[in-house]
């Protein structure tokens, strides 16, 4: 067990199955999906997560995860701190509550913007929250399949494409997680709820800061290279 | 509440201290660090390994396991067989250092990966590494009011200025802590390598020595960490960081002599040996002018410990500010008043020209540490100066719109006379107040400035500009 990933291929998968994980856990807490979490932790564990710096902040939402008893309590706490259209979401999941005005029609433009990106990334957002395309789930969903397509890319010794897809990964980071995810997972913490939902907020802004430094190695490489100008 | 050491090669277990840490010795740990976990310690507060048998990633990894903040856990490496005393002293620094630690966020947690592993090879990946880089407080922090000092000495080009505030690039960052030692304000800062840490680091090992010590600064990167001889490691990012108030405040803690030598000893990787020197000389010319010696601070750690100066609780100490050091050494020496130039220390004394200051209050707006401050009352403005607080950065120079006509001067020197006196008024003059509504116009040495400006033909409008403010004219 606790593997270190062992090559950049092995890495964009493990990626992949932080953000997976991490927009499940925004998702509605039904049963099936809490077995589901506890599964896919203990996969990420095995594959070489110890060895990360935020490993330190993972491991009491992991534990938190495992405490939990009785699923109505995070399913009440999940409505109360991010149902959108509850009014007063202790803390809304989604982009356009941080970054927009309502009054001066800003939300649209934030989801228009986003369309575009998804648009350009070939992706089509499905599913539980698919309507609400700057939704916390969305956007971490959206990095998973980056990643996936990163690890495609390398284990076909797709140049190009990785090199492409390592673009995306960081501007979608530095334009939109980075941007909106401190100030949410903040109301997070505030908001004094369930450990579960309490200690998400900093294993998941501990995870972001760390995957930034990571995307930003491999550009960086890739700069020196010549491939990425 | 843990001491780990490695027991390989017979290193003996220095013995735990009640009720404030216990020492355990495992053996393997340096080949293979999960040998914490399987031993079941949890959250251990200082290593102390062997160079060159471990990798600092399985270690950091193994911390993490065991509930610590591998970015807070202080290591040491040893060189060779180190007796139980000196492990008790080392070991007794560390953790004291360990329970200064502030504390690390996510942001401080910088990767370190082989430099360039190429993808198109696909080379196995390394067991990442983490090093603490520092973290800005924008709310302390004097970029809006011009202050680039941070700028200026980053040797890596990791600091930029835009938009009103300092932008920090954690890829480019070499997390050497110059930065932080640069800044007047505190608001750049290092949590595995604060003031706080170093104080408690060195004040708990002199607690321990029976006999002098010596304190010997050295870099992340060098290795060995040594000690050995009565002289003891204290870890910083880079010796480049060292101030003179780094260098002397040991000598503050009870510590004979204080040596600091660039990494590798073959000469530092960022260029910053010339900087450690210069630290070096002017702190060793401060002991020379106090008498206590030269020899107090060098770059290498040979030759004889010299007896302490002098012990002070480590309370007092501070955050080790270099004008602060200064004047606690001169107390402690019992010296009488010295004055000693500060060319590579962060010191400055501000004198203002009644014949040339306009009293405009620009040299007020921009010093970092608020070292320049201005007071206001009915009909009079006076501008202070605190010699504490002056870190010599020339920013008022920089400012000053009367500088050709030696306005203002900034002489760069420690003195314990001024430093005595404290914040005292540097300029005083009147202010012209509107004859309509009473309000202050302006300093009536700017009026005279600008009457000199423009000159007997414009009598009249000098003459409208001093009796009334702009809302009365």
């Amino acid at each position: 067990m606790n593997k270190l990933p062992e090559t950049f291929e092995d890495l964009a998968r493990f990626r992949q199955g932080m953000y997976k994980i991490f927009s499940a856990a925004f998702l509605p807490p039904v049963p099936e999906r809490l077995g589901d979490l506890i599964s896919g932790a203990d996969t990420l564990e095995g594959m070489g997560l110890p060895y990360l710096a935020f490993y330190s902040e993972w491991l009491p939402w992991r534990q938190a995860l495992n405490s939990v008893h009785d699923v109505i309590d995070v399913e009440v706490e999940y409505v109360r701190m991010f149902a959108t259209g509850v009014a007063g979401a202790m803390s809304p999941p989604t982009e356009s509550s941080y970054t927009a005005d309502p009054i001066r029609g800003e939300v649209g433009e934030v989801l228009a913007r986003l369309r575009g990106i998804y648009n350009d990334f070939r992706l089509e957002p499905t599913g539980a929250v698919a309507d609400t395309l700057d939704h916390v789930s969305i956007e971490l969903e959206v990095m998973s399949a980056l990643c996936a397509r990163e690890s495609e890319a390398r284990s076909n010794e797709n140049e190009t494409q990785t090199v492409i897809t390592l673009k995306h990964e960081r501007s979608f980071l530095e334009d939109h997680l980075m941007v909106w995810l401190p100030r949410f997972v903040e109301r997070i913490a505030v908001a004094e709820t369930v450990p579960f939902y309490a200690t998400l907020g900093p294993a998941l802004m501990s995870f972001i800061h760390h995957d930034l430094g990571v995307v930003r190695f491999q550009t960086k490489s890739a700069q020196v290279e010549g491939t990425i100008s | 509440m843990t001491l780990v050491l490695c027991a390989d090669h017979d290193t003996p277990v220095p013995p735990s201290v009640d009720g404030v840490y216990d020492a355990v010795g495992i053996k393997g740990l340096c080949s293979d660090p999960t040998a914490i976990n399987k031993a079941g310690v949890t959250n251990p507060e200082a290593l102390i390994l062997h160079m060159g048998e471990y990798d600092l990633g399985f270690v950091q990894s193994a911390l993490r396991k065991a509930g610590a903040d591998p970015l807070g856990v202080p290591i040491i490496t040893l060189p060779d067989m180190p007796t139980e005393t000196e492990l008790a002293i080392a070991g007794g620094g560390l953790i004291a250092r360990r329970r200064a630690f502030p504390g690390a966020g996510p942001e401080h947690a910088k990767l370190v990966w082989p430099e360039l592993i190429s993808r198109r090879k696909l080379f196995a990946l390394k067991v990442p590494q983490y090093v603490v880089a520092p973290s800005i407080e924008s709310s302390l922090c004097a970029a809006a009011h011009g202050c680039r000092l941070c700028i200026d000495s980053c040797p890596s080009g990791a600091l930029t200025y835009g938009d009103g505030a300092i932008s920090y690039s954690v890829d480019t960052c070499v997390a050497c802590g110059i930065c932080t030692t640069t800044c007047p304000t505190e608001a750049t800062t290092n949590p595995s390598a604060t003031p706080r840490q170093i104080v408690a680091q060195i004040a708990a090992m002199v607690a321990q020595a029976e006999d002098p010590i010596g304190v010997r600064f050295h870099c992340r990167d060098a290795q060995p960490r040594m000690f050995g001889d009565s002289w003891y490691s204290v870890e910083v990012p880079c010796t480049g960081m060292l101030t003179v108030g780094w260098l002397l405040a040991p000598l503050l803690l009870g510590v004979g002599a204080v040596s600091a030598g660039p990494c590798m000893g073959s000469g530092c990787a960022l260029g910053n040996d010339d900087r450690l020197k210069d630290r070096c000389s002017e702190a060793a010319g401060i002991c020379t002018e106090l008498g206590i010696g030269a020899d107090r601070v060098r770059l290498a750690q040979q030759g004889q410990l010299p007896i302490p100066v002098g012990k002070i609780p480590a309370e007092a100490v501070g955050t080790m500010r270099d004008t602060d050091v200064f004047m606690a050494l001169t107390t402690m020496t019992s010296s009488s008043a010295v004055s000693i130039g500060a060319s590579a220390g962060f010191a400055g004394i501000v004198t203002l020209h009644e014949e040339s200051c306009t009293l405009c209050e620009q040299c007020t707006t921009v010093c970092p540490p608020n070292a320049l401050k201005v007071n206001r009352s009915d009909g009079s403005i006076e501008i202070t100066f605190d010699p504490g607080l002056c870190v010599g950065c020339s920013m008022c120079i920089a400012t000053c719109p009367e500088i050709e006509k030696g306005a203002l001067t900034l002489d760069r020197r420690f003195d314990s006379d001024a430093l005595t006196v404290g914040r005292h008024v540097v300029r005083t003059g009147s202010t012209a107040t509107c004859e309509k509504c009473g309000d202050p116009i302006a300093p009536s040495a700017m009026l005279g400035r600008i009457q000199s400006m423009l000159g007997p033909e414009h009598a009249g409008t000098l003459d409208l500009i001093s009796r009334r403010c702009i809302s009365c004219r």
